[in-house]
């Protein structure tokens, strides 16, 4: 009977350590998932910068051959008006799946105009090399491979026991961009 | 054998800085220029790097991806060339119909900026703007070795290699030419590609393995057995099998060990 506080009592401290190695455990193990879902998307920012260049590099083209004011024109431009703009997740990641639509409708659109068709230069980098590094930049940005890791933790973090302490002790989601 | 060996070693060391410096001399990424000019330019960086410690670089290029002409050239003098303080360097960007000259300060003294300027706007401008890619270039070098002639007192015997005749100004730019066409495309090909590897390489190492439940309490049961009985009396030691799992998952939440 004389053991029974002292019993109790390294019950409680039993208690209170497991809760205490849990959260601990469950924060730090969740912060660095996060992390590393949060440099994926560091790293797709700079891959933007890809996307960026294709859209200058087709304006630069589309210009000799079409009017200011041309509705593709105006929407290849405002696509990468948005892609070059600082923070503004959810605009940039909108504007890189409308730029591949934009662009490549742009890119129809000169192939049949009789100016590019008599420029053999342009002609061969509308058909050939910007349709290529359109291509080839849309495969670096592809943001659903983000999109993927940040579901994944976001799974793990919403369906698992130590998720549910994490997010209890304020451990965030990732954004995800789906447009 | 190992005379020869070593007789072979010394001739690649002695060969390779040259071998280097003619291949950076010219980088046609574009592929609009003819061999032979590229040649010849060549040559004749080699005679002005001797005599009036002068390099020749030329870059062409498709595109730069909104970049300005002028900032690239400098910042590729300053950051690519093996002595920018001597160099000139021209970079052709063809499918934007621009150029820029960026010149270090050896050549600026013995040239002027100006003048170089003034041979640009007369010599080169016109035919580049027309596409003769080849003719633009010539002009542009046997204009600067006429006037490094004249400011140095030396004689440049390279020059004869530019009095061929024009190529066809209607050339298409053969981007086959080049290893890789979208090299000229992007700004810096190599660093998009590195940003992309570093992406995907981001995207796939996710949600590493870690201890499940099942290995954590077979691990926690393995070290009772190890460590929770005595092994002379056989009586148990401590906690029972259930303390060890649950230590054991204390631990491994602690250390971030478990999925």
């Amino acid at each position: 009977m004389r053991k029974t506080p002292a019993y109790f009592l390294g019950l409680v401290i039993l208690l209170a350590l497991v809760a205490a190695s849990l959260s601990i455990g469950a924060v730090r193990g969740f912060r660095e998932e996060k992390a590393q879902v949060e440099s994926a998307l560091g790293s797709l920012d700079a891959v933007i910068g890809s996307r960026v260049e294709t859209g200058n590099n087709l304006l630069t083209v589309a210009r000799r051959h079409l009017p200011q004011g041309d509705a593709l024109l105006e929407a290849v431009a405002k696509d990468v008006s948005s892609l070059s703009a600082q923070g503004l997740w959810h605009q940039k990641m909108a504007a890189n799946a409308q730029l591949e639509a934009d662009a490549k409708a742009l890119l129809k659109a000169l192939e049949a105009l009789p100016s590019v068709q008599e420029d053999s230069r342009d002609l061969s980098y509308v058909t050939g090399l910007l349709p290529q590094a359109l291509d080839q930049s849309a495969q670096w940005a592809d943001a659903g491979r983000y999109n993927e890791a940040a579901a994944d933790y976001n799974k793990r973090l919403s369906g698992t026991f130590s998720g549910l302490i994490a997010r209890f002790l304020g451990v965030a989601a990732a954004p995800l961009f789906n447009p | 054998m190992k005379k020869t060996l070593i007789l072979l070693l010394a001739l690649l060391l002695v060969a390779a800085p040259a071998l280097a410096s003619s291949s950076s001399v010219v980088n046609d990424a574009a592929g609009v220029l003819d061999p032979g000019l590229i040649s010849g330019i060549q040559k004749l960086n080699e005679e002005t790097q001797r005599k009036l410690d002068i390099r020749l670089q030329v870059i062409t290029r498709h595109f730069l991806g909104g970049a300005q002409a002028a900032s690239f050239a400098e910042e590729t003098r300053q950051n690519q060339s093996e002595s920018p303080e001597n160099t000139i360097l021209l970079v052709m960007v063809i499918g934007e119909e621009r150029y820029a000259i960026s010149m270090g300060e050896v050549p600026q003294a013995l040239l002027g900026l100006d003048a170089v300027n003034n041979l640009l706007a007369s010599t080169f401008r016109a035919p580049y703007l027309n596409r003769d890619y080849d003719g633009a270039l010539r002009a542009l070098i046997s204009g600067l070795v006429v006037r490094m002639e004249s400011a140095s007192g030396q004689r440049l015997s390279s020059k004869e290699l530019f009095d061929s005749t024009p190529s066809d100004p209607s050339m298409v730019p053969d981007p086959t030419r080049a290893p890789n066409p979208l090299d000229s495309f992007f700004r810096e090909w190599e660093r998009s590609s590195d940003n992309a590897k570093q992406y995907e390489q981001n995207t796939r190492d996710r949600g590493r393995s870690r201890l499940s439940l099942w290995q954590i309490a077979l691990i926690g049961f393995i070290l009772f057995k190890l460590f929770g009985r005595d092994r002379t009396t056989g009586r148990k030691r401590g906690c029972g099998p259930l303390g060890w799992i649950f230590g054991t998952w204390g631990i491994s939440k602690f250390f971030g060990w478990r999925k």
